[in-house]
């Protein structure tokens, strides 16, 4: 049932040339330079430490790597981190 | 995202988050819908972050919730700041009292200071003066106005004729003139009036003496006008002749005008220096080449800075410096006339008295000369001629 809801909605988003971060609930990452990293449609924070952040996303992870983390804002659905990122990955 | 600095005007708490698993507590934290910010990693299990002082109050739960140890380690903002302020509330109140007292104090009566009057007077006025309130350490505030402590004064006090009442800062001044008899003149010393010039009499007014001319009589330079010898041949009587004999003179001016002039006219075209003067130097400090022009007028201007009536030793002042073309002027012959009258006529007052009239002007004849016209001019003038002379005993 759910994979059916999924599927109806990927196929509307193609349809209807629809923003697919909007209809499917996907994170959102903007990054400026390596120091500003920028991630809506978060889920929760799983592990914060200097070198790592690791965040919840409706489907998986987001693992970021790098040094002198800080979280300089941090919403429901937003957050703002800052530091020098070297390493972005998506985790299933 | 909110602007920081919102947060120092409400407030905000540096927290440490320690515990097995801190980020559930953030987590928790912005489930709430709390704002939290700035999370930095201190360690192993421990999170310092930003919380704002209003939402304190929910930490308690949450921290319970995830399990955590919270401490404060720092406070941030305006709240703080002021909290800081009252701590030292001395100071505040320190100087809320000095003011105040400084007000009160400089609004009570200090002095009351009687000028000009003689001991009884002096203090009939102080009694009638602390019966109005007028008396050391009194309050002003309860005191009528200066003008109306002078009329209720000048009626209570019948000896002095005038009574003025200023108030300086805390002091009150009354000046107090007393009423006295009138002093006699001073006999003056018995004598005749004679003709100081050459004229003829136009006015006759004697207060005292004996009339010896006539109107329209001519008068020589030292002729007896007003005699001080009056009553029966024989047996006069010396008195101060007094009186005022207007004469009619005549009086010849030489006047040479120039028939050209060099006069200056400024174009328009100006600059202006600003200065500052300290004492006797003037220092510019705005305007600082002024442009060179053929012939330049110059104009100062310095303004007069005051504190409490007292001159500063300091003021702002400027320059013009304006272009200036030369101009020729060839005025007439007449026109040097007209110009010769008025001078003349100066020159001539000059060497009267202030009750001088010219009563009439002739030109003789202007003569042109080098460049110069010459005018003789003839004035009548009508002027006081009366002169004392004393009487000389045994004449």
């Amino acid at each position: 049932m759910k994979q059916l809801r999924k599927k109806m909605k990927r196929w509307i988003t193609d349809q209807m040339d629809l923003p697919p971060d909007v209809m499917m609930d996907l994170p959102r990452v903007t990054l400026i330079g390596n120091f500003h990293i920028y991630i809506e449609n978060h889920k929760g924070v799983i592990r914060f430490t200097r070198k790592e952040l690791r965040l919840r996303l409706t489907e998986g992870e987001l693992l970021i790597v790098g040094d002198e983390f800080v979280i300089k804002n941090i919403l429901p659905e937003e957050m703002l981190l800052e530091g020098v990122i070297e390493d972005i990955r998506f985790i299933k | 995202m909110k602007n920081q600095w919102l947060h120092k005007v409400t407030g905000y708490v540096r927290i440490k988050i320690s515990g097995p698993y801190p980020e559930s507590f953030i987590n928790q934290c912005i489930n709430e819908g709390m704002n939290i910010w700035n999370i930095h990693y201190a360690g192993k299990n421990v999170l310092i972050c930003s919380v704002l002082l209003d939402e304190v109050s929910y930490l308690r739960k949450l921290a319970r919730n995830s399990d955590c140890k919270i401490r404060f380690i720092d406070k941030k903002g305006y709240p703080f700041v002021l909290q800081k302020f009252w701590r030292r509330n001395g100071i505040i109140f320190g100087c809320v009292a000095f003011f105040l007292s400084l007000f009160i104090l400089s609004n009570m009566v200090w002095n009351v200071d009687i000028e000009g009057a003689s001991p009884t007077v002096e203090n009939k006025l102080e009694q009638a003066v602390s019966e109005i309130g007028i008396k050391r350490g009194a309050f002003q505030f309860f005191l009528p106005p200066p003008e109306e402590i002078q009329s209720i004064v000048t009626d209570v006090i019948t000896d002095a004729t005038w009574i003025g009442v200023t108030r300086k800062g805390t002091t009150y001044h009354f000046q107090v003139v007393e009423k006295d008899i009138a002093e006699r003149e001073p006999a003056e010393a018995p004598g005749h009036i004679v003709a100081a010039h050459k004229a003829v009499i136009q006015d006759l007014f004697v207060e005292e003496g004996l009339p010896m001319v006539e109107l329209n009589q001519v008068v020589e330079k030292g002729d007896l006008l007003v005699s001080g010898l009056i009553g029966i041949e024989g047996n006069e009587r010396q008195v101060s002749a007094k009186g005022t004999i207007f004469g009619e003179m005549w009086y010849e001016a030489e006047i040479s005008v120039p028939l050209e002039r060099t006069l200056y006219a400024v174009t328009g075209q100006s600059y202006r220096r600003h200065n500052l003067h300290i004492g006797n130097w003037s220092i510019p400090i705005w305007g600082w080449n002024p442009p060179n022009f053929e012939h330049t007028k110059r104009e100062v201007f310095e303004s007069n800075w005051t504190v409490f009536g007292y001159e500063l030793p300091f003021h702002y002042g400027y320059s013009d410096y304006m272009e200036a073309e030369v101009i020729e002027m060839e005025s007439a012959v007449d026109e040097a006339v007209i110009v010769a009258k008025e001078e003349g006529k100066e020159k001539l007052k000059e060497q009267f008295t202030k009750n001088a009239e010219i009563t009439g002007e002739k030109v003789l004849h202007p003569k042109v000369e080098d460049g110069k016209v010459i005018v003789i001019i003839h004035f009548r003038i009508v002027d006081e001629i009366g002169m004392k002379q004393p009487i000389i005993q045994g004449d």
